[in-house]
């Protein structure tokens, strides 16, 4: 391996992995925040993609498809949420009806089982012309519009997330996944709670579904299969690298980091020819569990050593 | 004003019908501090769960300064009522920091929408009032709750139950878990915070000279009624061995 191979698989993962880091992060607040796994992120990222492929298809601005993606995301989420707390059905059982029932609604949206629309009317086609116009080459310019997408996505993102959990309402919605009882006899509704985050957390991850189909130019019935598990994996990958006791800020940001380090691996197995792109999937379950095992590896040596020291 | 009306709960599993509490009634005048014993399965903690709204009774009726609640959800009662659980970890959420914990406390019956959760003046406040136990705890508003022993967790939580004065105290059994020299200590922040604020309060206790030594009334419970309600001298001249021969029979 060269290290221009290197240098190209983790340049061109930068834009990918910034552009999914909003999954991780709809993940992190299901998983982590409200501590109950949410199942509906496959079927909301499809439909987030769905409805941007066929707005633009059918001729709508960029601009619009960033606004209703979110709302279809956010209709899904709300779809779970009212499911579980209302119906009291399991939270994951609720989560796979909803992606169960999107699979339906997303072949009816698109009209068929593909759909793509024209490059210039993505969101990135007027950033890539501003950076061909300054001298960059096409392709690297392509590349960069990635980047720079995705960075500004994530910024909002999660400044928007920060500052929600840093008010009262924001606190309200830890305290639910944290001590649902507690939260309760403090006066806080927490079912109304429970909603709340599903419909934030479903609704950025529809906006996830809407630039990443602009960034691989189409939308089909199988996109959205498996990024539950990369995001699981980018969330896993980050939370090895947070510093201990970081703030909501700092976990957002390693979250982040940790979509960008799976995409450079993956690209990286591949880019070497150590893998044919057939093993993706596989490599990814494989980065997940290994991510999934470190903390515990690590807890188990430091007790040995405790031991020892004994 | 506190006054429970008639209040009856049956217990029905479709086999066999388990009438827990039998047409109680009981009022409580502002500011009192009742303690509250009974066996096991006497209805003690059937009748908190009624009170805080976890259950609905069968019959009956709760009327805090002549507002009937009976209608009210849980959450909406815990404006008023605040409750204290035996088990240390029911009353704090251990993820989020101390300061968090009682900022979550602080708004309890306000509207919880986009303003900062914490703001400098209520770090000071906080602070203030952690700093009255001489616990060390005004020094880790920044630490998570997970890190707080049992004893600290209880201290925390009672100071969050009280941090907007409740109409209505709940503690349910809250030193039973702790060890004899903590569950003294916080015994007596508890007697100190419900005098402060002159808070009515409800204690339950399985420890028959605390249940003498603390508060201003004294309730029996037994199958669901009130078997024994003394205040005054008359409290004050109950001997443990007595109670526990009453208990017995």
């Amino acid at each position: 391996m060269t290290v221009d191979m290197f240098l190209t698989s983790i340049y061109g993962s930068l834009g990918q992995g910034l552009l999914y880091a909003p999954v991780a992060i709809g993940i992190f607040m299901s998983l982590r925040i409200m501590k109950k796994p949410d199942l509906t992120v496959e079927g909301t990222f499809a439909f987030g993609a769905a409805i941007a492929m066929t707005m633009l298809h059918g001729g709508a601005h960029f601009w619009a498809t960033l606004i209703v993606a979110p709302i279809g995301g956010a209709v899904a989420g709300l779809t779970t949420a009212l499911i579980h707390t209302k119906l009291k059905i399991d939270g994951i059982i609720s989560g796979l009806l909803v992606t169960m029932a999107l699979f339906s609604i997303n072949l009816f949206v698109m009209g068929g089982s593909t759909i793509s629309a024209p490059l210039d009317s993505f969101i990135f086609a007027p950033i890539r012309g501003q950076l061909v116009a300054l001298g960059i080459q096409p392709f690297h310019a392509l590349l960069w519009s990635y980047v720079l997408v995705g960075a500004i996505t994530l910024i909002v993102v999660i400044s928007a997330l920060f500052f929600l959990y840093s008010t009262s309402f924001g606190l309200s919605i830890r305290a639910t996944g944290d001590n649902e009882r507690m939260a309760c006899s403090n006066g806080v509704n927490t079912d109304s709670r429970k909603i709340s985050s599903l419909v934030i957390s479903n609704a950025i991850t529809g906006l996830a579904g809407a630039l990443v189909a602009q960034q691989q130019s189409g939308a089909n019935v199988n996109t959205g299969t498996g990024v539950l598990v990369i995001g699981l994996a980018s969330l896993v990958i980050g939370e090895i690298i947070t510093p201990k006791n970081g703030s909501m800020l700092t976990r957002l940001l390693f979250i982040s980091l940790g979509s960008f380090i799976y995409f450079s691996c993956i690209s990286l197995v591949i880019v070497t020819g150590l893998l044919s792109p057939d093993w993706t999937r596989l490599l990814t379950a494989v980065f997940a569990l290994s991510a999934l095992c470190i903390p515990k590896l690590r807890q188990m040596y430091s007790k040995k050593r405790i031991e020892v020291a004994k | 004003m506190i006054a429970l009306e008639h209040i009856s709960m049956i217990f029905d599993n479709g086999i066999e019908k388990n009438h827990v509490l039998k047409s109680l009634s009981l009022a409580i005048p502002e500011g009192q501090f009742v303690t509250m014993i009974g066996g096991n399965g006497a209805g003690k903690s059937t009748l908190f769960n009624i009170i805080n709204g976890n259950i609905y009774p069968t019959s009956g009726s709760i009327f805090f300064d002549g507002e009937d609640i009976q209608r009210k959800s849980h959450s909406a009662r815990a404006a008023m009522i605040a409750r204290v659980y035996q088990d240390p970890n029911f009353g704090v959420c251990p993820d989020l920091t101390i300061a968090e914990n009682m900022a979550l406390a602080h708004s309890r019956g306000k509207w919880r929408g986009l303003q900062w959760a914490i703001r400098r003046r209520d770090i000071v406040f906080f602070k203030e009032k952690l700093a009255e136990f001489d616990l060390g705890l005004e020094n880790m508003l920044r630490k998570k709750a997970s890190l707080l022993s049992g004893g600290q967790r209880q201290v925390v939580t009672l100071l969050m139950a009280t941090l907007q004065k409740p109409k209505l105290l709940l503690l349910d059994e809250h030193t039973a878990a702790l060890d004899p020299r903590i569950a003294k200590q916080v015994m007596g922040i508890t007697k100190k915070l419900v005098e402060e604020q002159n808070i009515t309060t409800i204690m339950i206790s399985h420890n028959m000279s605390d249940a003498i030594a603390y508060g201003d009334r004294l309730i029996m419970l037994n199958g669901g009624e009130i078997d024994l309600d003394v205040s005054g001298s008359e409290k004050q001249a109950l001997t443990p061995a007595e109670l526990i021969t009453r208990f017995e029979t």
